[in-house]
């Protein structure tokens, strides 16, 4: 059973809008409660957070299969990273710098990638994440190599764990607000037009290498930020941040979240990095645990956690119509010009 | 019909694929506010045709132009935005999207609307009322929140129509529009195709010959990839050629 959308009767849409508050209200307590360390971990989770929704606008609201989005979060960490540590520039106007090199790089991606989909897109942006992962590990010069760049000062912003905290908090709430308003729009929606079909969209008027271009820079654009955000909570910055492992990583947070929810990828960071970290501290294997999640995830929620909690509740609310959520028939859904089960429905409500 | 103005024309347009030619120097020229019927056997080269004069593929030579403007080599939505609608003949829609939004998203590509970033779609340009108006006049009202993907084909494939026809196009370009609607909603199509204004050019495939000769000012028959003969529907009836073409081409059709 799919959820026809996640288009719920006003109950439901009910209990979004209070999860939202509640979670806006857990981000105000958390500093109060939380023990250092805890919120070292809440840290990471927004910035990692932030880099899957950003990621999640190519992937599951694009529908175009990126396993490069690491050199979009490795650009941003190295433009802050490399604008401090060897040029001594402040760090606010490099967050904004590493945000506007990752806009600018995903509009070369895009253009690339206008057209190409499914294992091919896979390939090509690896391709393209790996030679940015090259360059860094080989200008030693510039980059420090495989070392990277060490004890990067954190000199203009917060500097304690509770103000970085709030910093990489509000940073996260305004452009998650920001992308949730940006995918609405009319430009946001016909890069969901263009997932569904590329053809229509063009027939309709529709640029769609402009399209993926800009779904490609606006999405570069926030995994840059997140990048940039991450080299000043490590204070470090190395080739590991373009490695196509953290493409995958970030890649599975979409997935056991929900790709095609807006909160989906957000709420696999959370759940995965807080997993990592209890599980990893009782026992060595966690690289296991991750293997049982995935396969988990693959049998039996095929459209994440977020994805399996609105089939639930679709189930238990008729929608105002009168007319109960209705199964879609998933032949009909895969019957017509576009192929990827992921891209999951509900998206755009 | 507006004599002296051609809408639509196709000049020596041929298209191959490797070795396969699938249209070979076809000529074609459609004056504004004509219907025009193209018949023909399955394989005569109609789609492609169809596909190279609103853009999705290219003529490997030829030269196609819309009111007298060279649009060979001009992408298809382009096209679209000069006043060039097309539905498709298998249902190409935006499945996993509502009805409404497949609406509101087809409305916002006519004008600056699509470029907007920052607010809703709906609340873009009155596109909503629009979209929900056209919904109405449509009798689809009850499916506007529903996936178009979970609609029935009868209600996808007039949902094909209402997109092409939303933004008031200059040429229309219909491909079997009626293929495979139960009779009465054919016939209703049929109605709906035959009572548009004027000034609207229509170029429509039809397997149903007397669909096509009924709605038609004039019929093109496709055969083997070129035009065999162009007439009126009682020119066309009476041409023997056509018979024979038709006969040829179900004998040797694969069902």
């Amino acid at each position: 059973m799919r959820p026809d959308r996640l288009k719920l009767g006003g109950s439901a849409r009910g209990l979004r809008t209070a999860l939202v508050l509640g979670a806006l209200a857990a981000l105000v307590v958390l500093p109060e409660v939380l023990s250092n360390f805890q919120l070292y971990v809440a840290t990471r989770v927004l910035i990692f957070g932030l880099f899957a929704t950003g990621y999640n606008l190519v992937f599951g609201y694009g529908g175009m299969h990126s396993l490069g989005h690491a050199a979009f979060f490795g650009l941003g960490a190295y433009v802050l990273g490399l604008g401090v540590a060897n040029y001594d520039l402040p760090a606010t106007p490099l967050l904004v710098a590493a945000t506007v090199a990752g806009a600018a790089m995903g509009v070369v991606w895009g253009l690339l990638c206008v057209r190409i989909r499914g294992i091919y897109l896979l390939l090509l942006t690896l391709g393209l994440g790996q030679l940015l992962w090259a360059l860094a590990s080989q200008l030693v010069s510039l980059t420090g190599g495989d070392n990277g760049v060490a004890n990067i000062s954190r000199a203009g912003l917060p500097t304690g764990s509770v103000g970085f905290y709030w910093l990489c908090a509000m940073v996260t709430v305004v452009t998650l607000v920001l992308l949730h308003a940006f995918q609405r729009s009319p430009v946001g929606m016909s890069i969901a037009a263009m997932r569904e079909s590329a053809l229509r969209t063009a027939a309709s008027g529709y640029n769609v290498r402009g399209i993926g271009a800009t779904a490609f820079a606006v999405s570069g654009a926030v995994c840059a930020l997140a990048g940039a955000l991450n080299t000043s909570f490590t204070a470090a910055v190395s080739p590991d941040s373009l490695h196509w492992l953290t493409s995958a990583t970030v890649m599975v947070y979409a997935i056991v979240g929900g790709a095609g929810f807006f909160f989906g990828p957000f709420l696999g960071a959370g759940i995965l990095i807080v997993l990592e970290v209890i599980i990893s501290a009782k026992w060595s294997q966690w690289t296991s645990v991750l293997g049982i999640i995935y396969i988990v995830t693959a049998l039996s929620l095929k459209e994440g956690i977020l994805g399996k909690a609105a089939a639930v509740i679709a189930r238990g609310t008729p929608r105002s119509g009168g007319t109960a959520a209705a199964a879609v028939d998933p032949a009909q859904v895969n019957s017509s010009d576009k192929h990827e089960p992921i891209v999951a429905r509900g998206i755009t409500s | 019909m507006t004599d002296d103005v051609v809408a639509l024309e196709a000049h020596e347009v041929t298209r191959r694929f490797g070795e396969f030619v699938a249209n070979q120097s076809v000529n074609l020229s459609v004056r504004m506010g004509e219907r025009r019927a193209l018949i023909g056997p399955n394989g005569a080269g109609k789609t492609t045709l169809f596909n190279m004069l609103a853009g999705q593929l290219p003529p490997s030579s030829g030269r196609i132009t819309l009111f007298g403007q060279d649009v060979t080599h001009v992408r298809p939505e382009r096209r679209a935005r000069l006043g060039l609608a097309r539905t498709f003949q298998l249902n190409v829609l935006f499945d996993g999207l509502t009805t409404l939004e497949n609406l509101e998203i087809t409305l916002a590509a006519g004008d600056a609307s699509r470029f907007v970033f920052y607010r809703k779609l709906g609340a873009v340009a009155s596109i909503r009322r629009r979209g929900m108006e056209i919904l109405k006049k449509w009798g689809l009202e009850s499916v506007a929140d529903k996936r178009v993907g979970s609609l029935s084909y009868g209600r996808q494939r007039q949902l094909e129509i209402i997109l092409a026809l939303c933004r008031q196009p200059r040429v229309l370009l219909l491909d079997e529009p009626t293929a495979g609607l139960a009779a009465a909603d054919a016939a209703e199509l049929v109605q709906v195709i035959a009572s548009l204004p004027r000034d609207v050019t229509v170029v429509m495939i039809e397997h149903d010959i007397d669909v096509a000769f009924s709605i038609a000012d004039k019929v093109t028959v496709l055969y083997d990839g070129s035009v065999l003969c162009e007439g009126t529907p009682g020119e066309i009836a009476a041409d023997e050629r056509v018979t024979t073409a038709y006969l040829g081409g179900l004998a040797n059709a694969p069902d």
